[in-house]
Formats: structure tokens, sequence, C-alpha cells
């Protein structure tokens, strides 16, 4: 359906077609001129009017099924399906399910039912725009963005006013763009190289009863990989070592700490390059942050070259969590310390108690009678999908009034963390440190893997102090 | 004793050990280099889909070891409500099958993927075009991705190893660990290049196949089929690739569907070693690559530091060309060249006819499009579309200039692209972190003209330098180097901190351009790709290169390209500078492909090396094969065909829910497999002839459309196309700004009832009369409903039919319409290609004997 257009957007148009014409005429040769029609800079509604969010917690799933029967509200889900590179439908799978559940038993977002929109996506900077584009102009009220390499998507949601909830942060962008909000996954390097940092060299030598002096890196080239590992590994090491300046408390309390930084490419066929170098260093730890099967390749080749989990702790990110691989790697996996968020869904319910049980056995079985399969159900991204949708309806639960795209904005904007958040950490998007000021959740938890499950070894913990007053370095230099 | 002292020590005894680490990869690269030395010998293809083949049985294998299933190659379209194909076994209830019956399976599968490819697709190729069957191999690929994909699911394992894997502690007194696995792939690649030197060497087989490869004739003389012996091979190939990746495991890391084809760069350079003839030397020769690989890679910067650091990172990916282009350069006269039966040439070139008119034409549409799109809700995704499409297009004429006329295979088009883009955003840069990139990026600051003049120069700068081993080689051997020049490109230039300070794909920010103070960059205020001013922009872009390529076609650089293309002796002996041809066709392509990626970067108004992989450059060309790689048209369509452009989007829009996206890669690779076999002129050709049979009908079934087509050509030619161009824009304008009833439908309809009355208007004006007559244009209905009913009513009834079969939801008008549609261009295809086989009707497949070289001095 064409949209009623105002006369002056008429002549506008009229005035570039015969520019195009113009145009053609000077190909032919002759001289052209511009119509100088400019547009004026159409202004996005800014979401100041925000509703007040309510003070109270979450509402509690209710026991009694209430449908939702409002205006459905069209949440946009842009997801990397379909590619050789790079697909993850349990991800949208997931969402849909979370979507089904929320309409059907927990009253929609506060009575409007969400209306799922899926934009797959190929791992392409230019399909990543062409999902966007899709996604805004289907006239989505906000956006979730899965997982996507190349964040150049925001500037388009930007550009439509529309809030984009990222479930795994992991490009620059993700941390630093304005409208959008980084729930996911530890908050991603912020929260979690940090923190890697911070429990390395601050918390493991409590635990091994091993001081900590030579750090060796690897870390994932990749366009995040290169700023996470540069601004939030390298910088925090060099601030307690004190050959950066920086406001932390432990600036400058470990002189004679060292590291390397080893590049560690994608599916990089035969690691054992990197293996040999981080290994040469001779380090007390080593730290290392990438995606599932990049972690395994790496331990792999740090075993084909003698390295034992007794012989020289190693730290590897949540990203890293995959149970099969982790069994399949035997004793090299035995020992091995991961990060996660506080509140893991995907943990088998045994040992679990409180809040962590009731969102896990909610997931688990809600995920299964809403279409996950048993295969996904117990997939990284199946969890992260279902959770975002979880908690976008604990944000939305708080507000008072009309629920829109825009309200539910406002609502995240002003989270502080007080709130204890379905399947992760708590939210809390005020305090985001510039220029991460998309990041919404950094505190993660560390556990040690024993062969048959993950052991907590620390609840919470963040590094966030040790960047604290330091300047951004973004690469190198 | 030290090598080097900078930034590390490496001792003697440092890169002995380096060196021997990298012999586990380094067998990898033997054996895959040794499996394409065999399907050489065996068919004359430089098989690009070995790796996918080695792909497939490792997935087959892991598959069956650790979920106790099989998948078989291929994918069960219709896998919801009625008859289902079987793709999926399930060889264990347990989750689990033993490890050797597990291998033979994988091996299985390898020789029947390997047999299937030779009988369905290089055996009906074997008289074809060295194009082709690389366009062929390309699509193997594609389709063995997405069958993968699909069959396989997105849960990628790091296998694990099949042989004793726990490391050697004190590995030949060297003081270190050395894994235990490595040594179990060496001795497999040694033993797998004796067993086939042997075989070669002594057995009848092999020697039959060496025959047919020097001279196939003779082998059919003597008695020898070719084609089985071509079979074996082929079986032989895939079998031994996959028994490498299996021996190999976790060394490979991560399984991917795209992962191992990436290691077809150091197999070719190993087989190239090997002279695509001997198997010891080629395996040899992968283990020395795989060395050298690994001790380069070890401490990167005790071997380069100071003036030599940037090339720390793409040092790896700089070895396999050099030797590539080293054996090429010096061997690349004597390397074999099968001698087939008989061998088809390239597609005739067509003399491009009115390609002002055309070009005029299409930009007006373009922009009467990009309009119409502009805002236009769930259509908007069509403005984008609009714009990818013609960026691409510039881009793939940079195609069909190389190698649609010249026959130079490249796979570096985007690569071409990719300099021009990153220079022109360095040029644009000033010290600023911007859109979704925080590094500063320092730079001159410069207006966007000048950067992207720089940016194009650059690039063609850098297709020179590309177009130089073209000189003494050409054919497959030149796309092997162009491979490994992308292959440097990315890792040496766009991933290189140290030169563009962006590393790893970090994305290049690329300002929007202005003309004289209009915007004309892609993005509205609301920041979506659906500004009519861009696509008007590239259109114009677009138009200027075809009309530049349409002159180059139609002069002497044109008749010289040709001449270089059928023949290099024939050309030199008729006088033709070759070595300067060819390096002038490099230059004219890669500036075209250069003033793509400088769109590319408006479009995106960032760029990163992620736009540019030599996969992406692959596609390119098979896109560009799939539209017609030797017609201007055929680039054009291309760009219409790759993803995110206009074909898949009105795909996606029209099957929208039916999930036909997940087999959008497969269908691609079977697209390309049918062209390269059937249609090698590509689709272009049968656009082309529909939309002459749709105009000539159209101008005898509407009544005065003959007087105006008459006109148009005739003495009052002048002011009839004035008066058409008038009326264009004026239907253009009226469309779209005078809307005066709801329902769209009913707007198109009243304004075509119009733009007819015109029309008639027109005819009785300065036409002369009414004609056809209202009485000849009911004529013209009822004989087209005669010829075209049954087929279009058979189309409509299985659209409405068959697509329930396959979901529950489906448009009811679109589903039929397509069916009648589809029935119709299969109909026109099927009259093309038998008309083709008997001789009469499609162009002929290469030069008419004898035929004079026109414009050649």
């Amino acid at each position: 359906m064409m949209s009623p257009r105002s006369p002056w957007q008429a002549r506008r148009r009229a005035g570039a077609v015969l520019f195009s014409l113009t145009l053609v005429a000077a190909a032919c040769g002759g001289d052209d001129e511009g119509d100088g029609a400019t547009d004026p800079a159409a202004t996005p509604a800014a979401a100041d009017a925000a509703p007040e969010p309510a003070a109270s917690e979450p509402a509690a799933p209710a026991n009694e099924p209430a449908a939702a029967d409002g205006t459905p509200i069209k949440i946009g889900v842009q997801n990397l399906e379909g590619d050789p590179n790079g697909s993850f439908p349990e991800y949208s799978l997931a969402i849909q399910a979370a979507a089904d559940y929320v309409n059907a038993e927990l009253g929609g977002l506060n009575g409007r039912p969400i209306e799922i929109v899926l934009c797959k996506s190929i791992v392409s900077p230019d399909d990543s725009q062409r999902c966007a584009n899709d996604l805004a102009a289907g006239g989505v009220e906000m956006a979730i963005s899965t997982i996507n390499f190349f964040g150049n998507h925001f500037s388009i949601f930007q550009g439509s006013n529309i809030p984009v909830i990222v479930g795994t942060p992991i490009t620059v962008a993700d941390f630093t763009s304005k409208g959008v909000y980084s729930i996911g996954a530890g908050g991603g390097c912020l929260g979690v190289h940090t923190g890697l940092i911070q429990f390395a060299t601050q918390e493991l030598p409590k635990i091994t009863g091993k001081p900590v002096a030579k750090v060796s890196v690897p870390w994932a080239d990749t366009p995040p990989g290169v700023v996470c590992y540069y601004d939030l590994e390298a910088k925090p090491l060099n601030v307690l070592n004190g050959t950066e300046k920086g406001s932390a408390k432990l600036a400058g309390s470990m002189p004679g700490l060292t590291h390397i930084g080893v590049p560690l490419a994608p599916a990089t066929p035969d690691a054992t390059p990197q293996a040999t170098e981080v290994l040469d260093f001779g380090p007390d730890v080593i730290v290392f942050s990438g995606q599932g099967a990049d972690c395994w390749n790496l331990v792999g080749a740090l075993g084909r070259v003698g390295w034992t989990p007794e012989q020289v702790p190693l730290v590897l990110s949540g990203a890293c969590t995959d149970f099969t691989a982790m069994k399949d790697a035997g004793d090299l996996a035995k020992g091995v310390y991961l990060t996660g968020t506080e509140n893991s869904i995907l943990a088998p319910l045994d040992g679990l108690t409180g809040q962590q049980l009731a969102n896990a056995t909610d997931y688990q079985a809600k995920g299964l009678q809403y279409g996950l399969t048993e295969d996904d159900l117990f997939k990284g991204f199946a969890g992260q999908g279902f959770s975002v949708i979880m908690n976008i309806w604990e944000i939305a639960s708080t507000i008072k009034g009309d629920v829109s795209g825009e309200s539910i904005s406002a609502a995240f904007a002003a989270t502080d963390g007080s709130v204890p958040a379905f399947g992760g950490s708590p939210i809390d998007c005020a305090n985001a440190p510039a220029p991460y000021i998309a990041v919404c959740s950094a505190p993660i938890s560390v556990s040690q893997w024993d062969g048959e499950k993950l052991v907590t070894v620390i609840p919470s913990l963040t590094g966030l102090d040790l960047v604290a007053g330091t300047e951004l370095r973004p690469g190198p230099s | 004793m030290f090598i080097i002292e900078s930034g590390g020590i490496h001792t003697v005894s440092d890169v002995i050990f380096y060196m021997l680490q990298g012999l586990g990869l380094g067998s990898l690269f033997a054996v895959l280099g040794a499996g394409l030395v065999v399907s050489y010998k065996g068919s004359g293809v430089i098989n690009f889909a070995h790796g996918a083949f080695a792909m497939y049985g490792m997935f087959t294998f892991d598959t069956a070891w650790n979920r106790g299933e099989l998948f078989l190659p291929w994918v069960d379209f219709l896998p919801t409500h009625s008859v289902n194909l079987p793709v999926r076994v399930t060889l264990s209830d347990s989750g689990k099958w033993p490890m050797f019956p597990s291998i033979v399976l994988a091996l299985a599968m390898s020789a029947l993927i390997g047999f299937l490819a030779h009988l369905l697709v290089f055996r009906p190729l074997r008289n074809a075009a060295p194009l082709g069957k690389v366009v062929a191999s390309v699509g193997l690929t594609l389709y063995l991705q997405g069958v993968a994909l699909v069959n396989f699911g997105n849960s990628f394992p790091v296998p694990k190893s099949v042989v004793p894997d726990e490391p050697f502690t004190n590995f030949l007194g060297f003081g270190k660990p050395y894994p235990r696995n490595n040594m179990y792939a060496i001795a497999l690649a040694l033993l797998l290049g004796a067993a086939l030197w042997l075989i070669y060497r002594y057995t009848r087989f092999g020697l039959a196949t060496r025959a047919a490869a020097g001279n196939e004739k003779g082998a059919v003389l003597l008695g020898y089929s070719p084609q089985r012996l071509a079979a074996i091979n082929w079986v032989l190939a895939s079998v031994t690739a996959t028994l490498a990746v299996i021996i190999v495991g976790p060394i490979q890391g991560q399984i991917t569907p795209s992962g191992l084809t990436a290691l077809i760069v150091p197999a070719l350079a190993a087989a190239l070693i090997g002279g695509l003839r001997s198997i010891p030397i080629a395996v040899a020769g992968g283990l020395a690559l795989g060395a050298v690989r690994t001790m380069l890679d070890i401490k990167k910067s005790a071997w380069f530091d100071g003036s030599l650091s940037w090339l720390q990172d793409g040092v790896k990916d700089v070895i396999p060309l050099l030797v590539i282009v080293g054996v090429l350069f010096l061997r690349g006269k004597s390397l074999p060249i099968r001698g087939t039966v008989e061998e088809k040439r390239l597609p005739l070139a067509p003399q491009p006819k009115r390609v002002f008119e055309h070009a005029f034409v299409w930009v007006i549409a373009v922009a009467v499009l990009a309009f119409v799109f502009e805002g236009s809700g769930q259509l908007t995704i069509f403005a984008g579309a609009i714009q990818t499409g013609l960026v691409f297009g510039v881009i793939m004429l940079s195609v069909v200039v190389l190698t649609g006329y010249t026959g130079q295979i490249s796979l570096a088009q985007l690569s071409f692209s990719g300099i021009a883009a990153f220079m022109m955003a360095r040029m644009m840069a000033d010290g600023v972190g911007r859109g979704s990139n925080l590094v500063p990026v320092s730079g001159p600051g410069l207006p966007w003209p000048i950067a992207s003049v720089i940016g194009v120069v650059a690039a063609v700068i850098v297709g020179v330098l590309v177009g130089l081993p073209a000189v003494r080689i050409r054919g497959v051997q030149l796309a092997v180097v162009t491979i490994a020049f992308a292959l440097s490109i990315q890792s040496l230039y766009l991933e290189n901190d140290d030169i563009t300070q962006l590393r790893a794909g970090v994305p290049a920010y690329v300002k929007e351009p202005t003309f004289f103070g209009l915007n004309v960059g892609a993005r509205s205020e609301r920041q979506l790709n659906e500004r009519p001013a861009f696509a008007i922009f590239a259109a114009v872009i677009l138009a200027l290169c075809a009309i530049a390529v349409a002159n180059i076609r139609r002069t002497g650089v044109g008749r010289r390209f040709l001449a270089v293309r059928a023949n290099e002796r024939a050309a030199a002996a008729a006088g033709i500078n070759v070595s300067r041809t060819k390096l002038l066709a490099f230059a004219l392509s890669s500036g075209l492909a250069g003033i793509g990626g400088v769109m590319l970067g408006f479009k995106q108004v960032e760029v990163s090396s992620a736009n540019f992989i030599y996969g992406v450059s692959l596609a390119i060309l098979a896109f560009t094969y799939l539209g017609g790689i030797t017609s201007i048209n055929g680039g054009i369509v291309g760009g219409m065909l790759v993803g995110a452009s206009v074909v898949p989007i009105a795909s996606n829009y029209f099957f929208a829910d039916t999930n036909i996206d997940s087999y959008v890669g497969l269908l691609g690779g079977v697209g390309m497999i049918i062209t390269a076999v059937l249609n090698p002129s590509g689709t272009a050709m049968v656009f082309q002839e529909a939309f002459r049979a749709l105009g000539n009908w159209l101008v005898r079934v509407i009544p005065g459309a003959e007087s105006v087509h008459t006109a148009y050509r005739g003495p009052k030619r002048a002011p009839m196309r004035v008066a058409l161009a008038v009326v264009l824009v004026g239907f253009a304008l009226w469309l779209y700004n005078v809307q005066f009833v709801d329902s769209n439908t009913l707007w198109v309809v009243i304004s075509l009832v119009m733009l007819w009355v015109v029309i008639m208007v027109l005819a009785a004006a300065i036409g002369g009369g009414i004609k056809p007559t209202f009485g000849e244009a009911g004529a013209g209905w009822l004989s087209w409903f005669t010829r075209f009913g049954p087929t279009a009513a058979v189309g409509y009834v299985l659209g409405w039919v068959v697509w329930p079969i396959r979901v529950d939801t489906y448009s009811k008008l679109w589903m039929p319409l397509l069916g009648a549609g589809l029935a119709l261009f299969i109909r026109s295809i099927v009259r093309q290609v038998r008309a083709g086989r008997a001789g009469h009707g499609a162009p002929p497949t290469h030069l008419p004997a004898g035929a004079p070289i026109a414009g050649v001095s």
C-alpha cells in the first residue's frame, strides 16, 4: 500500500526525477547542475518521553495462563541462518518459542502479543545491512540482533528510531552504539575480558596458591577481537604492571607482571604455531576468549605440544562452553576455568537452587513445549534467544502505561542492576561506562569443568575497575 | 647458533623443529595437491571443489562415528507432507557407530560423490571451454556446502583423532613435545604418494590414464575409454582426499562446510610444484609448503621486524602465491594441457546495438522504480536491492571485459574492488573513528571525487601487476594465480593494519558523496538504503560503464581482445601484441572493478575485508557466467542475481515463509552447473530473447503500438522519440504523484489505460494511423492463447497444486502465476536448447573457421 505523501514530497521526487534526467544528459556530454533539492534532516523522534518504570520487580509467571489479546507488537529478529560460514537457526527458534510462551501464558507485553518478524542473514556486510533495511521497512517497533559479525546495521535501526536488543554482543558496535542494549553473554567483551584478567591475576593465585607473573593471551583475530584484546586485556594487564595509567585500585600493584598476545584467526587449520608461541613464553596462566570451536581447536593444539591444565591453568570465556567438545577433549578440558553469567539456564537442574532453578526449569520445560527440539534446547544460542525475550517481558512488565518499542527502550535504559534477570546477570544499562554505553551486563561468574559438569568457583566478579580512568585503546598503538 | 635475534630468538634447532611441526599441515596440502593432480590427469579439470569433496566425506565420517547417522549427498526439497526423498539413514540407535565402518562408509561416500561429479558434471563438460569447467566446479562447491549445511546442521565439531594423539615428549632430542598424529599424517601422505605413483607408473590403468592425459584421441584409438578412466580418477582423487582429512583429524581445526575449501590454494601450489603431472613431487611440495608456512608463522615478529613488519601476518598466504607464480612463470608453457578430441570455445560476444538508447531507457526505468520503492513500506527492500544490483553490475562488467572478451579467467576481481574501496576510504580518512569502527585511521581527508579516483587508479595498477603472469600463462592456470593473488591481497593489504591501520576485517568508513550540494549517498534520512538519488547515480555510472564496454567491444581494441581469446598464436601471427592486449584487458577490467568497489563503499557507508574475500570473487565469476559472461546484458543480469540484489530479494519476498532461503546456496550451485552444461551463453540470452519476443508481441496486440513502433524507427523518429521520452517521464510522475484511488492495483490499471490512450493519440498524430487495428490486435491475442495458453495453464494449475504439498502458508495469487511464468520460461529454454542442438536459431559456440578478424592490424 502506498503511503500518503505530502505535496512537498511529491515536488521533491519530481525534482529528483528531473535531476536524473540532467545526469543522463551529463552522461551524454552536456553540462549538468544539481537542483539543490537537499532534504531537511528528518529528526527521528527521540525516546526522551520515556514512561516511568515501575519500581516493582517483574511480575512472576502467573499460575493461570494469561493470553495476550491486544495490538501485536512487532519485534524484528536479525539472525544468521543458512550460511555455511555461520548459521544459528536455534537462536530464532528459541526466540519464537519464548514469544509463543509469553503470548500464551504470560499475557504478552502488558497485553500486547509479540509478533516476531524474522530476517535471516548470511555472513556478509552487505546482507547484514539488507536485513536491517528489511526489518526497518517492515515497521518493527524494536529489533533483536542475535549475533552479527559486522555491527554495520545499527545505524539503519538508529535512523528509523528502532531500539535494538543484542543477544550475543561481539562487535565494537555492539558495545558502543546508541539505542542499543547488549544484555546477553555477560555483556560481551567489556565484562568478559576484564573479568578474565581480574580472575587470572587476582583470584586464581588464591585458588591455586601459585603467584601469577606471566600471562599468555591468545586472542581472536577478528574485528571485535582486536579491540577487545588491546583495550580490555592488554590494557588492564598494563594497568596492573603500571605501564599504563589508570585510576583502578589495583593500578601498578603487579610491577613484575608481563604478558604476550598471540592472535588466532577463526577456524585456523593447525593452531600448533600459536600454541607453541603461547607456551614458549612460559606463562603462569593462559587466558582466551573466542568462539566455541576455536577454543577447543586451541586446546587441542596446546595438548599436541604437551600442555596440560595441571601445568598451566587455562581460563576461557563463556562462549567456549560446549559440553560435547569438553567431554571429547577429556583430560585436556578437565580443570579448565570458564566464565559464565550468574544465572545460566542450560545447566542440569540437579544442584540448582532459587531463581536459577526456577528459570532453568521454566526454560527447559517451556522451550520444549513451544517448539524447541531436544537437540536445540541445550545449545548456548537457544538459551540466549529464549532469555532475550524473557528479559524483554520482564522489563515490559515494569512499565506503567502503554508498552511500545520506545517505552521498552526507555525502561531498558533505566535499569540499574538491582533486579535479577532471566538467564543472565542483572541488567544494568544506566551505569554503562563510556564508550561502552551499550553494555548492560558486566558481572560474570567463573566455573571449573570437572570432567562431567561445571562447578561454580566464583559466583560473581567484575574486572571493570581495571579499565577505570584509562583512555580507549582500540588498536596496537 | 642464532638465525635471527629480534623480538625473539630462533636457533637452528628451533627452526628445524618448527618445520617438522608444519609437516602435519603440510601432509594435508600434499594429499589434497596429489588429488588435484589425479583429477587433472584423469579429465583435465582443475577441481576447485576438491576441498568440498573432502569436507562432505569428513562430515560423513564424523556423523556416522559420533551420531550413528548417514546423510546422502542431496536434500529433500519437499520434506513436510507427502512423498519424501530418502536423505537420512540411522545407522545405530545408540547414537554411535564403530570407527572403522565409519571410515569405510565415508570413503564410499567420497567415491560416490567423485563418480557422480564426473558422470553428471564433468563428463558432459569434457569438451567445454576451461571456464565452463571452472564455473561447474564452483557450482559443485556451492552445492556441496549447501547440502552439508542443510543435512549436518550448524554444530561444527573439531574432529577427534582416529590415531593415537598423545605427544612425544622429547622428539628426536629437540627437548620439546611433538604431536604424534603429525607422524601418522606424514606417513599417510608418503604412503599415498608412493601408492599413487606406483599405480600411474606400473599399472595398465595408470599408463592408460597418462596416455589419455597426453593425447585423448590417441587413447581412444588404442581402445581405451577416456571417460571411464576419468571416472576412476575422480573416485580415486575424492577418496584419497577424504582419507587424508580423516587421518589428519584435529590438525585441520573445526569441520565446517567452507573450511577445507579454503585449503585449495596451498593444495594447488603443491599440485603445480608437481607440474600437474608428478604425484611424488606434489607430495613433497605440499609437505615443504606446510613446513615453511609453519616456520614463518611461529614468532613472526622474529622473522619480520622493522621495515618488514608489514609482512608478518600475510606472509603465510604469500608463500603459495610465490610458489604458484614462480612455477608457472618458469614452466608455464611446459605444463600439460589435455589434448581433447574437441574443445568448444566461449560463446560469441554479441556486438552491442543501440546502447545509448537502452542505457537511457534503463536509467529512466531505474529512476522511476527508485522513487516508487522509496518509503513504500515492506516494498522498500526493493530500493536497496536495486542499489545492490547496480553496484554489482559494474563489478560484473569487469568480468565480461577480462574473461568474456579476452578469455583471461580471473578470480581476483573483488580484490581489485577492495583495493579501490579501501584506498578511497583511506584517502577520505581524517584520523577520527566513525561508524561501527572506533579505530581512528589517519589520512589526508580528501573529498570523495579525488579519493575515489585515487582508489580506482590503485586498482588499475594492481590489476596490471596481477596481469603480468598472464603474459606467459592463460586459462585455468591463470585462474590459479589470481586466486592466490586474491588471498594475498586480503592478508597483505585489506587486513594488514601496518598498511591500512585496520586489522582482521575492521571496517573502513566511507563518507557519503555529494553532487553540487545534493547528497547522492545511499542512505535516506531514516538511514535506509532507499535514497533514489543514489540509485540514479549508480544507474548512470553503470550506464556509462556499459557504454564504455560497448565501445571497447565495437572498436579495434575489442576485436583484438576477441582475437586473443580465440587463439593467442593466431592473434600474434596477425600482428597483435598479445602481452600488451592482455595487460590492457587487466587494466580496464580492474578499473571497472575498482569503480564497482568505490560504489559499494558508498552504498554501505563502510567497507570491510569481508566484502572482498576470494570466495566472493569466485561467486562473482560464477554469477557473471550465469548471467552471460560474453555480453553486457549478462554482466548486468549477473548483478541482479547476487545476494541482497533484485532476484534474491524478489525470491524472498514472493516465497516468504517457505524456507526456500535454506536452499539458496544449493540452488545457486545447481543453477551454475546447469548453465555450464546446458546453456553456456547464460541466462541473459534467454531474457534477451524473451524481452524481444515480448516486445514484438506487445507491438502486435496493442492497438496503435505498431504505428508508434514504425514511426520510432522510420523517418519521423526524432519527434516520436522525444514524444515517447516525455510520455515515459510523465507517466512515471503521474503514476507516483497523482494517485486518486486507494487501490494500488486499480490505480495501475487506470494509469495503463491512460497510457494506452496517449499511445493511440501518438499513433494517430505522428504514426499516420492506428495499426494494428482492434481486430488485428484481437487476432494477436487469440494466437497467443493458442500457442502459449496450454503451457501457461499447466504451470498455473501446478503452481496451485504443488505448493500446498510443500508448505501450509503460500500465496494463492502469486504461486499459480509463478507456476505459469516458470512453465513459459522452461518452455523458452527447452526451445532454445533444442534449436541450438539442431544447429539453427542459437548462436554458434565458436568463431567460424577462417572468419576474418576485423580490426586487427
